[in-house]
């Protein structure tokens, strides 16, 4: 197998492992996101429903004192009785009748003036009016104002109700003056938005005020419907027939409170968004890990590109990468290589790191020559090629060592070290017998040092400092042999 | 070392990704500007309205615009009340008359020209302008011009052979035809009755009730006459008597026509032209011996600005919605007649809006010459119900004329203003 085909097995394996690792990394994201999820939507919802409770009570509050402020300000005609006993009996008006009258108009126009009133003024039986009855309300009441509001009475001394004309549909309060004479004051159900104050500028809380069928009298602007509609139907099957209840749940907090005369306040807040997920869990939960692990994968591949591109630039000429007569890594590329193997090996692998060197490789190039002493590297290149061959680096340093980096991965830790072990004693036997010169009259002797990965150490440097403290010790030993790095090597320091 | 830094971004993105999910919500509120706005009208221009004043907050999220509405009558005394107290409302619309009795010196509302890099003024002439001027300070702007202007229907009128009036005797004798049915050849209320009569005497007479600069014209005399013939309107049945005056008349064929502001016309009109009857805009009545027009002109409203109102710059922005936006321009129409902003006007032009009863009046009005502009004196809501008044005791014959002209003679003395 060469190069190419080793590393890209590597990059596989690599690739293969960090999906799975991205994987199991995005489900438990997407739990914990869910479970997050699911907490805030619990405390929001119960939120919302105090929020919603609040704001109904203050409404209630409100609004009894709006209707109860209208129905006290109806007790100002009975100040002057010459106006609460007026009872023209027509057909038509007699002069006095219109001076009295006029009277009672200014008197009126004077008294509603303090507030927003729409209508303040009587109707009579025969047909006529006083004070401020708008053209808007006669358009609305339609035909004798008198008849109709003695209908909308209906024998009852006192009455509200609604006359619905879209936004400026007003609120009317009834009362009987007399047996000829009623009393009806008007406001625009817009007004019960300045009534509510700060409320009505919480973006998020809706509120509906209905009569006794369903009809909306007033709602804020935050909802499609407007007065006169028929309040949402959702609304009406949540209560369930019930009345003053707070109800919660994943769509929506809602509070309503009945008023005497039959209107019923709707507070609501309706779920802004995350409540949704608890419903849609399993989708959401997939969605989540897709799209974590989508950005995983983007995140990983912009590393990894920008890892490579700013790797140093190799040289292009591809001779350079082996020392054209070992056939091994030359220096540079041989701690390349092997940083390159380290950094893609898999976790929980075993490899073994050894640097061989010639005994007295110095003195035979200085005795026998450049070339005795490179057919004797050639010769040791040959036999580590052989023993280690396969996906493993062999090369050569600056000092005419010869390194290897070979992989002995293993699910067992224990067997990884014997295998290494018994490899390195069969190649020691190989090193025994190394005939050079021409008549292979030279034997060579050999000494090694190695190390375990990552076991001493996790980097070509620490690596290759262990190895040299092993083989300085295979030195001082005899000369040869193959010395395994121990810890306490480390007190005999490393030559380099 | 490469993938373990890989690792570490991996984790700090799903960090990044987890605290997103534990954002903090936060809910503003009480950061908006607020305006009041102020405006008198029927239903329709108060739904128009409201939703132009949502359209101007969906446009500038940060105003808050409060609203204060009402029908005329009411409305007037309550603005008596808040100029008072000196609690109106930042943006006003506001009648003709108001700005004089409000701010007679130019003070009582803002400068409109110190504000116009937000409301754009070229879009009216200096004529136009000029209705709201005192004293060098532009206190409003007018949004439309309007008239007292005759609607009859004229299938009630064919129906009894008769040509539609032109002069005051063509109503006469139109009334004589009509009368024994029932039926009034037109329909005066307390503002019409006032101006029309105004208009028969100044035609008589060739003196103007006030001129220009708000002196009054008219003596005693002048008064006698103008009762007198409200009167003879009465008592010869060309209308019915003021305290009378059922809006329904003109929609339920009582009456055969009706003098209104143009503003008003759909008001009026609209019910019986969808019922299929044909309403036209009569000519401004005249005696044959005119000395001078009689009929005026005024602004529908202007708009003002309170003279110390604490947001001058949105409040003007909102007032040049009011009078120059697309927006408006397609909510109101031409409600308030054409108005007068040129950029409106184009909409409108370009929307095929320049239509229907309230167009026909307003063009009438801009084609008809001697058409002047209204004395805000006549515009005096205390002259007018003098008027009222004296017209609802001599309808009652409770008094001689002198008496009630001496009246209304000493109340128009009180309405003069000095320009």
């Amino acid at each position: 197998m060469n190069d190419h085909q080793e590393t890209g097995r590597l990059i596989s394996m690599r690739n293969t492992i960090i999906v799975i690792y991205t994987l199991i990394a995005s489900a438990v994201f997407a739990a914990t996101c869910i479970y997050f999820i699911n907490s805030k939507n619990r405390a929001l919802q119960a939120q919302s429903e105090n929020f919603t409770t609040i704001a109904a009570q203050q409404w209630i509050r409100n609004l009894d004192f709006f209707c109860d402020n209208i129905e006290q300000t109806s007790s100002i005609i009975f100040e002057t009785p010459e106006f609460s006993s007026f009872s023209p009996k027509g057909p038509a008006l007699t002069a006095e009748e219109v001076e009295i009258t006029d009277r009672i108009t200014r008197f009126m126009t004077s008294a509603s003036y303090m507030n927003d009133y729409c209508d303040f003024g009587m109707a009579y039986s025969t047909g006529g009016t006083a004070g401020v009855i708008t053209d808007g309300t006669r358009d609305l009441i339609g035909g004798n104002i008198y008849s109709k509001c003695k209908d909308l009475l209906n024998g009852r001394d006192k009455a509200w109700t609604v006359l619905f004309s879209g936004k400026v549909s007003r609120i009317c309060f009834l009362k009987r003056i007399n047996s000829d004479a009623i009393f009806l004051s008007s406001v625009y159900t817009t007004s019960l938005g300045n009534i509510s104050g700060s409320m009505s500028g919480f973006p998020n809380l809706s509120m509906y005020i209905t009569n006794e069928n369903n009809r909306i009298i007033y709602c804020t602007d935050n909802v499609k419907e407007k007065p006169g509609d028929i309040i949402p139907s959702e609304l009406i099957q949540k209560l369930d027939g019930k009345s003053n209840v707070t109800i919660g749940d994943s769509e929506i907090a809602l509070c309503t409170f009945d008023l005497d005369n039959g209107w019923r306040i709707y507070d609501l807040v309706r779920s802004a968004n995350a409540s949704r997920f608890i419903r849609m869990g399993p989708e959401i939960f997939i969605v989540i890990v897709g799209v974590s692990m989508l950005l995983a994968f983007i995140v990983i591949g912009i590393i990894i590109g920008a890892a490579y591109s700013s790797r140093p630039k190799t040289p292009k000429v591809d001779s350079n990468k082996y020392d054209p007569e070992l056939n091994v890594l030359t220096p540079y590329y041989c701690e390349e290589k092997i940083s390159d193997m380290i950094e893609i090996s898999l976790i929980g692998g075993t490899w073994a790191f050894a640097i061989f060197k010639i005994v007295g490789y110095e003195m035979i190039t200085e005795r026998l020559g450049n070339e005795f002493s490179k057919q004797s590297l050639v010769k040791l290149s040959d036999i580590l090629k052989e023993h280690f061959a396969g996906d493993n680096a062999v090369g050569i340093n600056e000092d005419n060592e010869l390194v290897v980096f070979c992989d002995y991965s293993d699910y067992d830790i224990f067997k990884a070290h014997n295998d290494i072990r018994n490899s390195f004693e069969q190649l020691e036997k190989k090193l025994e017998n190394i005939l050079v010169g021409e008549n292979e009259d030279y034997r060579l002797d050999v000494a090694a040092g190695v190390c375990i990965y990552p076991d001493h150490g996790n980097t070509f440097d620490q690596l290759e400092f262990k190895a040299a403290s092993a083989l300085e010790k295979a030195l001082e030993n005899g000369g040869k042999g193959i010395v395994f790095y121990e810890t306490s090597h480390k007190a005999g320091g490393a030559k380099r | 070392m490469k993938l373990r830094k890989a690792l570490l971004s991996l984790l700090l993105a799903s960090a990044i990704g987890l605290s997103a999910c534990g954002g903090t919500d936060i809910m503003e509120f009480g950061k908006t500007e607020e305006i009041s706005f102020s405006w008198w009208g029927k239903d329709v221009r108060h739904s128009y309205t409201i939703d132009a004043v949502h359209m101007f907050t969906n446009m500038n999220p940060d105003v808050n615009v409060l609203m204060e509405y009402g029908e005329f009558d009411a409305f007037q005394k309550r603005m008596d009340v808040m100029f008072a107290a000196h609690n109106e409302c930042d943006v006003m619309q506001i009648n003709y008359d108001w700005l004089f009795r409000f701010s007679p010196d130019g003070t009582g509302f803002y400068d409109l020209n110190e504000l116009s890099d937000y409301i754009d003024l070229s879009n009216f002439t200096e004529d136009q302008l000029s209705y709201g001027m005192i004293n060098g300070r532009l206190n409003g702007i007018s949004n439309a011009l309007n008239t007292q202007t005759c609607y009859y229907n004229k299938s009630l009128y064919d129906k009894y052979g008769l040509e539609l009036p032109k002069t005051w005797d063509d109503l006469f004798e139109a009334a004589k035809v009509m009368s024994p049915d029932g039926v009034y050849p037109t329909e005066l209320n307390r503002k019409a009755a006032w101006m029309m009569c105004i208009a028969y005497v100044e035609q008589a007479t060739g003196i103007r009730c006030f001129d220009q600069k708000g002196k009054l014209g008219f003596k005693q005399d002048q008064f006698r006459m103008l009762l007198t013939f409200y009167k003879r309107l009465v008592d010869e049945k060309v209308t019915k008597a003021i305290s009378e005056i059922d809006k329904t008349d003109f929609e339920n064929g009582i009456s055969a026509g009706a003098v209104c502001w143009i503003s008003d016309a759909g008001y009026y009109c609209d019910p019986l032209i969808e019922k299929g009857m044909d309403i036209v805009v009569g000519e401004y009545l005249q005696r044959p011996d005119s000395l001078i027009m009689g009929w005026y002109a005024k602004p529908t409203s202007l708009y003002c600005i309170k003279r110390d109102v604490e947001n001058p710059e949105t409040a003007a922005k909102f007032v040049d919605f009011l009078l120059n936006s697309e927006e408006m321009a397609g909510a109101q129409g031409i409600e308030k007649g054409i108005p007068l902003s040129k950029s409106m006007l184009e909409v409108l032009e370009s929307n095929g809006m320049l239509k229907g009863i309230q167009n026909t009046a307003s063009q009438k009005m801009i084609s008809t010459k001697g058409i002047e502009r209204v004395s805000p004196c006549l515009e005096n809501n205390t002259l007018v119900s003098a008027f009222d008044s004296a017209a609802k005791t001599i309808e009652f014959e409770k008094t001689d004329l002198d008496a009630e002209a001496e009246k209304l003679f000493e109340a128009a003395k009180a309405s003069e203003l000095n320009i």
